[in-house]
């Protein structure tokens, strides 16, 4: 849409009842300047429009309207979208307009890493800006090779989105798939990435995440080195990345940071926790219910003491205790940390002791549920935790069903699961199923980086 | 799904998981029943009988270059099809028979040693379920699922290292198969233990053309001799002929022997892990009637699964005592044994007869 006169009262009419849009005037220089106070940086803004347009003359106007940062308009739709994003429009002699960007972010600053920390390597985090989050990894890569395409997410939020791949390790067969999916997005707003990865999903129904989101550019960029596609959104301090395999989910900084000798056995207790928290307390209902002949004579006696006061049957038991462990869990997950620290305490001390002093369950099944809640959280990765603790008590209901061969069936519609997803082209059970040595290097172990060379 | 292939390593793993079943808990009683003293000598040249078999098999592959059997069936006579399609539609059915019965065994043997109080149905029903499922998956993911079954369940052998302080030759004896019962049935019953590499022909057109890719499926039957081999002298090692002779599942008793600090009767989850390896089984013989029945129906693979399942389901109902199941078994095999020897002596006469008429 072009318009040539009365531009001013034009985009003010856009801007109805829009009481944040501030207005500057020169009408010696028949100058108006239109930008959201909020959004634009004051010292930005001085440099760069008030300081200009001071003190001179109406013929110097024109010389000052030719800079770089001055950039002619001519469609009112990208005029508006410019202010909107942060631009201040400069409307000379009410019929030519100049966008010029002096949008500053107004969000915190880098801070360090919240959820995945580590203990030894980089500890800054992405943030909710989007410009400072590609900073971030332009600093990592510094390569032309380093692709970033642009998307806007959302019809009426119009979310900043970047797409970053690098050129000649990354199939243009992922990246236009990608793009493909971006594209079919079809929704009002966003509001974060974790929403956005729902949205590019293939496979609704499944517990287990699609895509691997992490808050570290160190992890990112390590990703896009892989040949891996990266999306950031603005608002969101994630990246997704992808395709996914499982095992992505239960690696850490930590293991390339430190020895290798270290990060294979960290990686091993990783996967020991794994199974502890898919199984114990399964394990335990099995045990109880079922296949008494397992426990050794000598633990037998106690075994039964403890559940001799015990007026429920293990499956009741185990899910009365897990569901404690999980609202212990989301309370502390919501109260501030200073007060979550007391509901550890009441939680774990006071609630687990009388349970088992008030005969509610049997000690034995406070220590085997306790150990599989820690051993969850050994898995660095949150969203595969919560994927992993559904798992848990499907797991405990098989259990309590058919004992071990509950187990086993449940277990083997998992693995079926896993093995039959696929993430853009590749399996989500990669290097296991398929199978490849190669890959096996870094994923249950990390070898030596000597050994890594082709 | 059609144009995916699986590198031919995946073919030792199905190979094995598909040859070792059920009668892997039985074998000793089996070979001490009709071979008599040291009677584990039998598998190696009962081995080395299959080794030949699976030769043949090697050699359709060499001449096929990946072509499914039943093109080259096809091919001989475009107006074959008529006589074909109620041989196609019976071998199926005869197949997810044999399945159900193979899953019915296990499943009343789990029964039998762990859950006395539980209708055999029931286990049975789910079993029918995961292999609903994993059959349907397509034969990519089965192969995936094997390679991982098979890891899962393959450091189980390293237990044997338990035995070896209550390990005696004295057990042996110098006899050589004195007290056999039954020697060419033995043979027979031997042979249908090692049943199952068959399977291969039927996934020709899914192995990814490499130089000696067929290789895999001899080291898997190699590995199947092993395992055979090594359980039963340790089995014989471990008791006396007339002990073996008693018990029906000499290996199970052999796990009961063990126990450790945290864990003691380790059976019980060793046999159901073993189920790993009898789903994959169970699922071979319902995939060779998927690709078979498709050949004459077009239905959707989850349609044709179902049926296969329900008519194998519902045909062995009446069958549920262990005697009845292991009649029924024996019986399912042999013919087995017999489709296996004559489909690939007919393919091969077929190719031999395709090349002459070429030139």
């Amino acid at each position: 849409m072009y318009i040539n006169k009365n531009l001013s009262a034009h985009i003010k009419g856009r801007f109805d009842d829009c009481d944040d849009l501030v207005t500057k005037t020169f009408p010696e220089l028949e100058i108006e300047v239109l930008f959201f106070g909020h959004l634009v940086g004051e010292e930005e803004l001085n440099n760069n429009i008030v300081q200009p347009f001071s003190n001179i003359k109406n013929d110097e106007v024109k010389n000052i309207l030719r800079r770089i940062e001055f950039k002619q308009e001519e469609d009112i739709n990208s005029m508006v979208n410019g202010i909107l994003e942060g631009k201040a429009l400069v409307i000379f002699k009410n019929s030519l307009a100049y966008a010029v960007d002096i949008y500053v972010p107004k969000t915190r600053s880098v801070a360090a890493a919240e959820i995945e920390t580590v203990i030894v390597g980089p500890k800054e985090a992405f943030i909710e800006d989007i410009g400072t989050n590609l900073s971030m990894i332009r600093r990592r890569i510094k390569s032309d090779c380093l692709k970033v395409l642009s998307y806007k997410i959302g019809t009426i939020t119009q979310t900043k989105m970047y797409l970053l791949y690098i050129e000649g390790i990354t199939s243009p067969v992922l990246v236009k798939e990608l793009q493909e999916r971006i594209n079919n997005i079809d929704i009002k707003g966003i509001n974060d990435l974790n929403q956005l990865i729902q949205y590019l999903d293939r496979k609704p129904l499944s517990i287990f995440p699609q895509y691997f989101t992490t808050e570290r550019p160190d992890v990112s960029t390590s990703k896009l080195l892989e040949g891996r596609v990266i999306c950031l959104l603005d608002g969101s301090p994630y990246s997704l990345s992808t395709p996914t395999s499982f095992f992505e989910f239960f690696q850490s900084p930590d293991d390339y940071n430190q020895r290798w000798i270290l990060g294979t056995l960290s990686r091993a207790l990783r996967f020991a926790a794994l199974v502890i928290t898919l199984f114990a307390s399964a394990f335990y209902v099995a045990v109880s219910m079922f296949h008494y002949e397992i426990i050794p004579v000598k633990l037998l006696h106690e075994f039964i003491k403890s559940r001799s006061d015990v007026p429920f049957n293990p499956l009741i038991e185990a899910l009365i205790i897990e569901s404690i462990i999980e609202l212990l869990r989301e309370a502390g997950a919501r109260l501030p940390s200073k007060i979550g620290q007391t509901i550890g305490i009441v939680g774990g001390i006071v609630v687990g002791t009388a349970a088992v002093e008030a005969g509610f369950t049997s000690n034995i099944l406070i220590i085997v549920v306790s150990i599989s809640a820690i051993s969850s959280f050994v898995v660095p990765h949150i969203i595969m935790t919560a994927s992993l603790r559904i798992a848990r008590f499907i797991f405990i209901i098989l259990a309590s069903i058919a004992g071990f061969f509950g187990i086993i069936f449940g277990f083997i519609i998992l693995l079926i699961h896993l093995c039959s997803i696929k993430n853009m082209g590749e399996y989500y059970f990669k290097p296991i199923a398929p199978l490849s040595l190669k890959d096996l290097k870094d994923t249950i172990i990390r070898a030596p980086y000597q050994f890594f060379k082709k | 799904m059609q144009n995916e292939k699986f590198k031919p390593f995946y073919l030792f793993f199905i190979t094995y998981m598909t040859q070792m079943g059920i009668v892997f808990f039985s074998l000793p009683n089996i070979i001490a029943d009709h071979f008599g003293y040291n009677g584990w000598i039998m598998i190696i040249p009962i081995s080395v009988v299959v080794l030949i078999h699976i030769g043949l098999i090697a050699k359709i592959y060499s001449f096929n270059k990946g072509e499914s059997i039943f093109e080259t069936i096809e091919s001989l006579n475009s107006k074959a099809k008529m006589i074909l399609m109620p041989l196609y539609i019976s071998l199926s059915i005869f197949w997810s028979i044999l399945s159900v019965t193979i899953a019915k065994h296990y499943v009343h043997v789990m029964k039998f040693l762990y859950f006395p109080q539980t209708d055999i149905q029931w286990f049975v029903l789910i079993t029918l379920i995961l292999t609903f499922y994993l059959v349907t998956r397509g034969i990519i993911t089965i192969a995936h699922i094997c390679t991982i079954f098979f890891f899962l369940s393959g450091p189980i052998i390293l237990l044997l290292f338990y035995f070896v302080p209550d390990f005696s030759f004295l057990q042996f004896s110098t006899f050589l198969f004195n007290e056999n019962k039954d020697f060419y049935g033995g043979m027979i019953e031997l042979y249908t233990a090692f049943l199952g590499f068959e399977v291969i022909l039927f996934m020709f057109p899914y192995i990814s053309k490499e130089k000696s890719g067929f290789k895999y499926v001899f080291l898997g039957h190699l590995y199947t001799s092993f395992l055979y081999f090594i359980v039963t002298i340790f089995c014989y090692g471990f008791n006396s002929i007339q002990q073996l002779t008693r018990q029906v599942y000499p290996v199970v008793t052999l796990m009961k022997y063990i126990e450790f600090e945290f864990i003691e009767r380790l059976d019980s989850i060793i046999f159901i892990l073993f189920y790993l390896k009898v789903l994959i089984t169970i699922t071979m013989y319902v995939w060779i009637s998927l690709v078979t029945l498709k050949r004459v129906v077009k239905w959707s693979d989850n349609l044709i699964v179902f049926v296969l399942l329900a008519v194998g389901y519902i045909s062995t109902l009446a069958f549920v005592t262990k005697k009845e199941l292991i009649i029924l078994l024996s019986t399912l095999t042999r013919v087995q044994l017999l489709i296996s020897v004559f489909l690939p002596l007919l393919l091969l006469i077929i190719i031999f007869k395709k090349r002459r008429s070429n030139g």
